[in-house]
């Protein structure tokens, strides 16, 4: 008994000293990015009396250490095993939090569905008026959120989000026939939409966003629109890259799930110039990795979630045209600017600088196209605050 | 700090330790000094400004303690239960007295904007205890600061109890022997009490956190009363695996606490209930409030009078909030009926009427504890009776017993006596002790992954 108690009290502190110990002797005091956790890892705190003294600077011992914990990731692939193991739901292979492997879906409000269907109803009916009455024509294109593409994959008790999902979408889009605008719904031209979303990335693929694409030219040429058609020899191939997705959150268990990005082999062939808000001048639309194995994202796209950005492909006998709405867009865009003159994207959640409303006074698009996925056709804020004012982002 | 933190359990618990019995045995102020400079590092850590009020209650209480001694006059008892008080007042409930006196009588008093110091009302009934014990005769006066500072401040049960009595440890202050038994057996308390936070509390803890954060008007019952639930499991695992850990640090270093818990979700009526939950504290009311003022002895109406001041004052201990004193009428409330009348009708019905009764009943206390206003708590009360209309109202109940399946399971088995029946059983056994300590470091290796890997690790107890 004696020895059994002695190992035990050895076995402890063996533990309690030697992860410290290892701890420090590997981990270096900056911060570094986590590609496993896909986000920065915590640097060492500084010490500062006032950091003292708010309690923040012990606050940051707690993250460096757990941030930096020898062997962290595999500490953390074990986790990701051991919840598998216990038989938990979850959908598309992925374990997207660290608090549950299924994502809890809050669902929408039936309650509130009418009312806010009519409310943004409204705001879109204005904004169509205004593009109308200089000219243009406005079409709201809705495409499935990942947990609509992938409903088939929830559980039966969480049913509730792809009703709530369907009682938001009805009431809108008629909404939207009541008022007269013109609308696009993707679920509706996706034969398999889950063919067309990313397992470890909440967006549409390329091949998916292409596919967008080409139903909103079908659709605006039904309006009137003159558009040239550039994208129906276009190819895929998948980059060799290892692809984790965009979640800012962490995507444990991936280390053995290998989803490939794909993007043009064949891209359509039309010159164009960009600007992007920040003065960038004629980034490429996907911005290739240099090597074949570093680590790539969502953010290939268009660089990203970009407040404003400006392609030109000198053609001033085709229209000009405005799309906006969430990261979605980021790939459409990469399609999008080959059917019109100037190509303006504006992504509401970070720019501010003037109102829709009067950016589209100020430049006149002939064509205005809004995207939005299903889970947000109802959201008032972000790209949704149609009405704000600048201050809004 | 907390125990479940990197940092306690990677830096500070084997520093103290090593520091601890780096000191020779013989040397027992030596031990305590160690013992004493953890505490206050310990408290430092998480509260870096309060380190002084608890240096103020430990000397005051001293000092008190020691003119009470001398003198026995009870002007100094009067002072000290004044300063002792004073601290709580001032700390505590100094904004929600502003609040209400603005409310009540349409001032638009300043708020002071103090921010509770964690611990502060284990610490100052700590104080109260040693100061009402001294006065009673009870223990002796400690004419040594430093014992008293040890004792006032240990970390093992400084932040969240179990509220350890001067008596209970008097002796062991001055002479104690740590043993190879004791720390053997405090340390595998301490990943009992460690996994029960981990992998127990800490589920449990974010269903409840993510229901009670939803509007209560959108809520139907079934998501309601998971909520309501998983608060129960939460609570009692946090605050019983918390007590666990501390019992078990004390051993190592040996001192033996009193038990906190005993099963108390297995009680047939409210007054049992008490009997088994946060038993230090109900005792310490017991013994220094409601005994004081009569207890039962002057007659029915004085003792029915006496709990619910009893119960008024254990509802405010545990947070300046009308939702907390409406907690504490409830139970007065369901105590006196069961003075008066009800625990003989239980007595006489089926055991499981008296389970489900006192269940239900602390259930929705718990639904009173963990609403954050009274308009919260009305919405949610009325949200536990609220037929479902939706799909979804289903589906999201559903969909938080399916995802923590395992969890839901092991609360349910842990919170009845599983344990103590194993041991009867298997006590005798050679391979029992084996099995026990090997089941206990299995769950530390579990819960180290837990600490590691989660984000979500909040203890409930640390505002009180």
């Amino acid at each position: 008994m004696k020895t059994l108690r002695i190992a035990f009290l050895l076995f402890c502190a063996l533990v309690l000293l030697a992860v410290p110990v290892l701890t420090l002797a590997s981990a270096t005091a900056e911060p570094v990015y986590s590609l496993y956790e896909n986000r920065n890892l915590a640097g060492r705190p500084g010490l500062t009396l006032s950091g003292l003294l708010s309690g923040e600077y012990f606050e940051a011992w707690e993250a460096y250490l757990r941030d930096r914990v020898w062997q962290r990731d595999r500490l953390l692939r074990a986790d990701a095993a051991l919840q598998t193991a216990l038989s938990r739901p979850f959908v598309n292979d992925v374990l997207v939090s660290d608090e549950a492997l299924l994502p809890y879906v809050t669902g929408i409000d039936p309650g509130s569905v009418a009312a806010d269907a009519a409310r943004m109803a409204d705001a879109l009916s204005a904004l169509s008026e205004q593009v109308a009455a200089y000219g243009g024509v406005f079409l709201y294109v809705g495409v499935p959120n990942q947990y609509s593409a992938c409903r088939a994959g929830y559980p039966d008790y969480m049913d509730y989000v792809g009703e709530g999902l369907d009682a938001a979408r009805d009431a809108f889009f008629a909404a939207l026939d009541e008022r007269g605008v013109a609308w696009l719904d993707m679920n509706e031209v996706f034969a398999d939409p889950a063919a067309f979303y990313f397992h470890t990335d909440h967006h549409m693929d390329l091949p998916g966003s292409v596919e967008t694409c080409r139903a909103i030219f079908d659709a605006l040429r039904g309006m009137g629109i003159e558009i040239p058609d550039h994208l129906s020899d276009v190819t895929y191939r998948a980059l060799p890259n290892p692809f984790y997705g965009s979640r800012g959150r962490k995507l444990y268990g991936l280390g053995g799930m290998t989803e490939e990005l794909l993007v043009y082999d064949r891209a359509p062939e039309v010159a164009y110039s960009r600007r992007d808000y920040d003065g960038t001048e004629n980034a490429p639309l996907i911005a290739l990795p240099e090597t074949g194995s570093e680590p790539v994202s969502y953010g290939i796209f268009t660089g990203g979630d970009m407040a404003e950005t400006v392609i030109t492909t000198d053609r001033p006998a085709l229209s000009s045209a405005l799309i906006f709405g969430d990261s979605y867009t980021n790939t459409i865009e990469t399609a999008f600017y080959t059917g019109f003159d100037e190509t303006r994207s504006l992504d509401l959640r970070y720019y501010g600088d003037v109102s829709l409303s009067d950016y589209l006074a100020q430049h006149r698009p002939r064509v205005v196209v809004c995207v939005r996925d299903d889970a947000n056709y109802l959201n008032f804020t972000g790209n949704g605050n149609l009405h704000g004012d600048a201050e809004i982002r | 700090m907390v125990f479940s933190s990197m940092a306690f359990l990677f830096a500070f618990l084997m520093i103290s330790i090593l520091c601890y019995f780096a000191v020779p045995a013989r040397c027992r102020s030596g031990r305590n000094l160690v013992l004493l400079g953890c505490s206050l590092f310990f408290y430092f850590f998480g509260e870096p400004l309060g380190i002084f009020l608890m240096l103020a209650s430990i000397c005051g209480n001293y000092f008190a303690a020691r003119l009470i001694a001398r003198r026995r006059r009870r002007l100094f008892l009067i002072l000290a239960l004044c300063f002792n008080l004073g601290i709580l007042g001032v700390f505590k409930y100094a904004d929600f007295v502003l609040e209400n006196c603005n409310a009540l009588f349409g001032l638009s008093l300043p708020m002071t904007g103090i921010v509770m110091p964690i611990g502060i009302s284990f610490f100052t009934f700590q104080g109260l205890s040693y100061v009402l014990d001294v006065w009673k005769g009870t223990v002796p006066v400690q004419k040594n600061l430093l014992h008293i500072a040890a004792y006032i401040s240990m970390y093992p049960q400084l932040v969240a109890g179990p509220i350890v009595r001067y008596e209970t440890v008097a002796a062991e202050l001055l002479d104690r022997r740590e043993t190879l038994t004791d720390a053997a057996e405090g340390a595998r308390r301490f990943l009992y009490g460690l996994a029960k936070k981990m992998l127990l509390s800490n589920a449990m803890g974010e269903i409840a956190s993510a229901v009670f954060a939803e509007d209560p008007a959108a809520l139907a019952a079934p998501v309601a009363w998971v909520g309501a639930l998983a608060y129960t499991f939460h609570i009692f695992f946090d605050f019983s695996g918390y007590s666990d850990m501390a019992i078990g640090l004390g051993r190592i270093f040996g001192f033996h606490f009193l038990e906190n818990f005993n099963y108390p979700y297995i009680a047939r009526s409210v007054t049992e209930f008490w009997r088994r939950w946060h038993i230090s504290l109900s005792s310490w009311f017991r013994d220094y409030v409601y005994i004081p003022l009569g207890g039962s002895r002057r007659g029915l109406p004085r003792q029915l009078f006496n709990i619910a001041v009893v119960w008024a004052l254990t509802g405010l201990w545990h947070g300046a909030a009308w939702n907390f004193v409406l907690w504490g009428v409830l139970f007065a409330g369901l105590l006196i009926l069961e003075k008066c009348f009800l625990l003989r009708w239980l007595e006489r019905l089926p055991r499981a009427v008296g389970h489900l009764y006192t269940l239900f009943f602390v259930i929705l206390g718990w639904v009173l504890f963990n609403t954050t206003s009274l308009a919260h708590t009305a919405g949610y009360l009325a949200a536990l009776f609220r037929l479902p209309e939706h799909s979804r109202d289903l589906g999201q109940a559903v969909y938080y017993l399916r995802q923590y399946l395992p969890e839901w399971i092991l609360c349910v088995l842990f919170s009845l006596p599983v344990a103590p029946w194993i041991r009867g059983k298997l006590s005798g056994r050679r391979y029992y002790e084996p099995l026990v300590t090997l089941g206990a470091a299995a769950l530390f290796l579990l819960s180290l992954l837990s600490v590691v890997s989660s984000s979500f690790n909040p203890f409930i107890y640390f505002r009180f």
